[in-house]
């Protein structure tokens, strides 16, 4: 213990400066108004969520069981126990049945270069790297009970959703290193890759359909039996006084020996740890750079050219082209006309065999048509970064191209734009066909079905193109905290301009669908005495369209002003 | 008197792939060895292994006469890696890079030495900097500075000029060479820059697929492939070790 004492204090003094120093990073860019504004933004919003005083006796009751709170409110613990302890159970298994490539220990760039030529041993190594992982269970056991305090029965209610919770989340965490390090050793033992993971299935399949035949059976004490292990990392959630004490020894028992676990295997990760930092450095860069993510440890080749670039082309043009290559290699043209192929001659056929089982999977796949349309809305405009937010920090080099700020931002836009309504208007043929059918019958519910699709199809593209402002506009108007999203940074501020990204962006979608219902509504007015139903629906879904693209074409337009005045490497130092 | 690095019989495989093969060679103080040898020969990978940064599979590594196998700590007290990227954490300070080397490595009193070191890299300005606000010359002084922190007697270098400038490069060969000659250091460095070899090393190892195809001090090596002309160069010695002397015109 000695010999490990200057080493770990040498990795206590990297971890403290380390937090120290971003949190003066953080702290430093708040001098601009508008970052105070964001964090006031988060700040308020947690308060508002979290910690205002208690106002629903509902939220009390059902949190409270989960979080630590007054349980006995809540009826029927042994089965949230029950319940718990399979879900823990499963979380288990999981990482011997998707162990994926991972070595279990995972170091930063820096940590190999610095740690692994330095004089310490295997075991030291793997010291620091389990503390860490106990010590960031902490945080994230701080945080839960943080949030949760709200529906705690005071504060020992809290203390004991703290410990719970990192007791628990450490043995998760230190479940998953040492069950990759086990597998990796069986793999550099010669055994079969396929092999385990047909086991780690095998034996993940029977318990779940153990677990299951025995609830249907309503043998539940044969299912106590199989949780009880799960059981005993969960009670100390629900348990209270002297008997928490007793509840939390078996956990405490569990972390302590997964820690020996670890320790005891004679495993060489340094290999399997630097091609995965390796790995994670490259991913790092292409998510800076805005392009995929998915990498293996072979590099992907080069994305074939959607179409040939001519020297006549305009810039908008050029700039899809070049983005578009960085969008997933599966999103492309062919890929697209054959999922459209497949939805409208799947669900044709669907609609003509609306018998059982038919009819259920029709309506299955409306619902989920609409829903994945629902989550491309939200979140599509997030994850396809290929657009302004890539080319950042190209910024100085795109202004001194000779064309106008709203060109370059309007061509940055277009891949994906095309790219997510492309998608969407798969999702609108699934949630259509499988779900306007049953109400209207006979031949008018194919044509109404049809205007649907055109009417979202129409309306998809410039709603797309708002959504996809919002994301833009926040790495415009705020370069540091994109940089820092970019870069996968942690913590409140970032945590506040995500909630911030979010909220904005439904509140611009909000006051950009004012104009345009007004519009709609001005034009049924007008309408109402033209006596046909089709004229009306088309000639306002054309007017909510065109009020649409007025509002992107000015947002382009004020984006482009801002883009051209841009010093990023003031903002984001 | 013994080498500064023994190595004997020194193999890494990888599943079926053999990356190095039986490689045997020793370094003595105040000599500079220069590993050369085309992409994939190997020379990143036998800097790693006898670094202690990844474990060789077969073969016997001894730093300044410890066994890296059997005593790893005491071994790679007496050495440094230095990669061919600089590799920084991101929220540490200049001065506290060299602050966590020096606790790393139990460097007692090592303000003195990080002040020396900072004013010998011109790094005394940028103490209170972070990596992303220095050029990669400059982040490359720093892996070195912490690297020297805590003396070490045996130093690897993977492609110590990339992304130098001509000022870097020139003081990087200083270095190097004050490092050899004034400390008696045993230097281990890999580089595709053959005119850098020929300017600081003492000797040259010439690696292709895994495999030594020369090693000796300079002038031998030279003579080994010289096949009776005069003042070759060691490019021309690099093509002809690795046979591609035909694809270059002579000039």
């Amino acid at each position: 213990m000695a010999e490990l004492r200057p080493v770990l204090q040498a990795l206590w003094y990297l971890a403290l400066t380390s937090t120290k120093n971003f949190a003066w990073q953080t702290l430093k860019r708040l001098k601009q108004p508008r970052y105070v504004l964001g964090l006031a933004f988060a700040i308020g919003y947690f308060w508002l969520v979290f910690f205002r005083q208690r106002t629903s006796k509902f939220y009390e009751t059902a949190l409270g069981g989960l979080t630590g709170g007054d349980v006995s409110a809540v009826p029927g613990d042994s089965m949230v126990l029950l319940f718990a302890a399979a879900a823990v159970m499963l979380l288990l298994l999981l990482q011997w049945i998707i162990p994926g490539d991972k070595p279990g220990l995972k170091f930063s760039e820096a940590e190999v270069a610095f740690l692994f030529s330095a004089p310490l041993a295997r075991r030291h190594l793997l010291h620091y790297k389990l503390m860490q992982s106990l010590l960031l269970s902490l945080f994230s056991a701080l945080l839960v009970a943080l949030l949760s305090s709200r529906f705690a029965n005071g504060l020992g209610s809290t203390l004991r959703t703290l410990v719970a919770w990192w007791l628990l989340s450490s043995v998760l965490s230190l479940h998953n290193i040492a069950a990759a390090l086990t597998l990796n050793k069986y793999a550099t033992l010669g055994t079969h890759k396929a092999f385990r993971r047909f086991l780690g299935l095998a034996l993940g399949l029977a318990f779940v359909a153990a677990l299951f035949w025995l609830t249907l059976q309503g043998k539940t004490a044969w299912l106590e039996v199989l949780l009880f292990p799960g059981t005993l990392l969960v009670k100390p959630f629900l348990a209270s006084g002297s008997s928490l004490l007793v509840a939390l020894l078996p956990l405490l028992l569990a972390v302590a020996l997964h820690y020996w676990w670890v320790l005891r295997m004679e495993t060489p990760f340094e290999e399997a740890s630097i091609a995965l930092a390796t790995l994670q450095a490259e991913r790092l860069k292409r998510f800076k750079e805005g392009k995929s993510l998915r990498l293996t440890s072979t590099q992907q080749s080069g994305r074939k050219e959607p179409f040939t670039l001519r020297s006549w082309m305009p810039i908008e043009l050029a700039l899809y082209w070049k983005n578009i290559m960085q969008a997933p290699a599966y999103l492309n043209r062919y890929s697209w006309l054959a999922f459209v192929v497949l939805a409208v001659v799947g669900m044709q056929w669907l609609l003509h065999h609306q018998e059982a089982p038919f009819d259920k999977v029709l309506r299955m796949l409306g619902v989920v048509g609409f829903l994945l349309l629902f989550y491309l809305f939200m979140f599509g405009p997030l994850l396809a970064r290929f657009d302004l937010r890539m080319d950042l920090s190209n910024a100085d080099l795109l202004r001194t191209w000779p064309h106008p700020g709203w060109r370059i931002v309007l061509g940055s836009l277009l891949a994906p734009i095309v790219v997510l309504s492309s998608l969407g208007l798969v999702f609108i043929v699934l949630g259509t066909f499988g779900t306007v059918h049953r109400e209207v019958p006979g031949l008018f519910a194919d044509g109404l079905r049809w205007a649907v699709i055109a009417t979202a199809s129409l309306l998809l593209l410039p709603l797309v193109a708002l959504q996809l402002l919002m994301p833009n506009v926040m790495a415009l108007y705020f370069p540091a905290w994109a940089q820092a999203q970019r870069q996968r940074q942690r913590g409140f501020e970032v945590m506040g301009l995500q909630l911030f990204l979010m909220v904005g962006q439904a509140l611009l979608l909000v006051l950009s669908l004012l104009p345009a219902l007004l519009c709609a509504g001005v034009t049924v007015f007008l309408l109402q005495w033209s006596g046909s139903v089709v004229v009306t629906w088309g000639v306002t879904v054309l007017v909510v369209a065109a009020v649409l693209v007025l509002e992107v074409l000015y947002g382009i337009y004020l984006l482009g002003e801002r883009f051209e005045q841009l010093d990023i490497a003031s903002e984001i130092r | 008197m013994p080498a500064m690095l023994e190595v004997n019989g020194f193999s890494k495989v990888y599943g079926d792939f053999h990356a190095v093969s039986n490689l045997s060679f020793s370094v003595q103080a105040g000599e500079v060895l220069g590993l050369v040898g085309p992409n994939g020969a190997g020379k990143t990978t036998t800097l790693r292994c006898l670094s202690g940064i990844i474990p060789a599979s077969a073969g016997s590594i001894q730093i300044g006469g410890v066994e890296l196998v059997d005593d790893p700590v005491a071994a790679k007290r007496q050495m440094a890696f230095f990669p061919d990227e600089p590799r920084l954490f991101e929220h540490l300070t200049v001065a506290q890079h060299l602050q966590f080397s020096a606790k790393l490595y139990q460097v007692s009193h090592y303000q003195e030495r990080a002040e020396r070191l900072l004013q010998e890299l011109e790094l005394q300005d940028k103490t209170k900097q972070l990596p992303a606000e220095l050029s990669r010359g400059m982040k490359q002084k720093l892996v070195i500075a912490c690297g020297l922190m805590h003396s070490p007697r045996v130093l690897f270098f993977d492609e110590p000029l990339t992304g130098l400038d001509p000022l870097g490069i020139r003081r990087m060969k200083q270095t190097m060479l004050r490092l050899a000659r004034d400390e008696g250091c045993a230097i281990i460095l890999s580089s595709h820059l053959l005119s850098l070899l020929e300017e600081v090393c003492s000797h040259v190892l010439i690696m292709q697929k895994g495999l030594l195809l020369a090693h000796g001090s300079l002038a031998e090596v030279v003579s080994q492939f010289s096949q009776g002309e005069a003042q070759v160069s060691l490019e021309e010695v690099f093509m002809r070790a690795t046979g591609n002397a035909g694809e270059v015109p002579h000039g």
